[in-house]
């Protein structure tokens, strides 16, 4: 078999001659525009039953420093689940990009969500505010100290072990982006 | 929206038998596969909107076909058992030719399983080489350079020959 045989094989093979017809492709854009506003909306749901949760601890008996650890968790969280949401997005126009462009963006996105900025911003909002929370927990109830340790020991070792395994994950990215690069150059 | 639904129209008219093999060789599994390909032609008319006729129509629905298709290829990556290799890690002749003619459906079937295997941006130029995208249009539709296109289509043609020509050597 020549090549040219091999493209008439692989150009002449059977197709079901599959096709959307433009209402149906409207309702399937219409459902996934109401499944992302169902997603936001549950999100906020959430920060909101989190703040409600902690207010009605407050009134109950928070002390400062774990109100102070509930705020920064809080607010920690908020901040995750915009970042989350935010890397989803694409600029318009991004879905014609040639695909070294469109695979490049990709890659960086991943890779931007675990090293630098984002990174940072996300342990250093995150991680503070659960130990402070922790540290007024265990102030206001002493009689559970052990259990409280080991929360911290946790949080502590999560933080510790995030850094390498994230910049482990950016190097991976970043790997694939520079061997991108070496297609556009030329030969 | 109407436009929208225009040329839509006239892509899934020119260009959806093609859709419909580029979504075959990148999933196996009937039901995946026609995920994909709705994900594929969803995002082809959600694309119309910024569509300013500065490149074909040909170029930019395979452009958004084939970042889909990448797309579904870098989510899944990390699922996936098999490492995806480059062309240059391809040996020339199947490992598994007994030298024996194929018939259609196998040879078929062997070509998809070798399309498979490779990483996404070399899929999608075997997979336009094999449409009859010229190498020009190969390098605008992937971003690669025309150089590199050339010495890939090259080594294509060299593993396909190596795959595929030993059966129809055996046949005469």
């Amino acid at each position: 078999m020549k090549n040219d045989d091999v493209a008439a094989l692989w150009q002449t093979q059977g197709t079901e001659g599959f096709r959307m017809s433009t209402e149906e492709i409207h309702a399937r854009i219409e459902t996934m525009n109401r499944k992302m506003r169902r997603r936001t909306i549950d999100g906020y749901l959430i920060c909101a039953v989190l703040i409600v949760f902690f207010i009605g601890w407050m009134i109950v008996g928070m002390s400062a420093l774990q109100l102070v650890g509930a705020v920064l968790t809080i607010i920690g969280l908020s901040y995750l689940a915009w970042q989350l949401r935010a890397n989803r997005f694409r600029r318009p126009g991004d879905e014609a990009q040639n695909t070294l462009e469109h695979l490049r963006t990709e890659l960086a996105r991943q890779r931007d969500f675990h090293r630098g900025e984002r990174f940072w911003s996300r342990m250093l909002l995150l991680i503070p505010g659960g130990f402070v929370f922790f540290i007024g927990f265990a102030q206001a109830h002493p009689e559970v100290i052990r259990i409280i340790r080991f929360e911290i020991i946790s949080l502590a070792v999560f933080a510790v072990a995030a850094i390498p395994l994230n910049a482990w994950m950016a190097r991976r990215y970043q790997k694939q982006i520079d061997a991108l690069s070496r297609l556009q150059e030329e030969s | 929206m109407a436009s929208q639904d225009v040329l839509y129209e006239q892509a899934a008219g020119e260009f959806g038998a093609a859709l419909e093999r580029l979504a075959g060789s990148y999933e196996f599994d009937r039901d995946k596969c026609r995920d994909l390909l709705q994900d594929i032609h969803l995002a082809i008319w959600r694309s119309f909107e910024g569509f300013a006729g500065n490149c074909s129509l040909r170029t930019w629905v395979y452009r958004v076909a084939h970042n889909v298709a990448a797309s579904h290829v870098v989510r899944h990556q990390r699922a996936s058992k098999r490492p995806l290799v480059s062309l240059d890690d391809v040996d020339d002749l199947s490992d598994h030719d007994s030298g024996d003619a194929l018939d259609r459906q196998q040879s078929l079937e062997r070509l998809r399983e070798f399309i498979r295997q490779l990483k996404p941006i070399e899929r999608q130029v075997i997979l336009l080489y094999l449409e009859g995208t010229d190498a020009a249009g190969i390098a605008e539709i992937t971003g690669i350079s025309p150089g590199n296109v050339a010495t890939k289509i090259h080594r294509i043609k060299k593993i396909l020959a190596g795959r595929f020509g030993r059966g129809a050597r055996n046949e005469k």
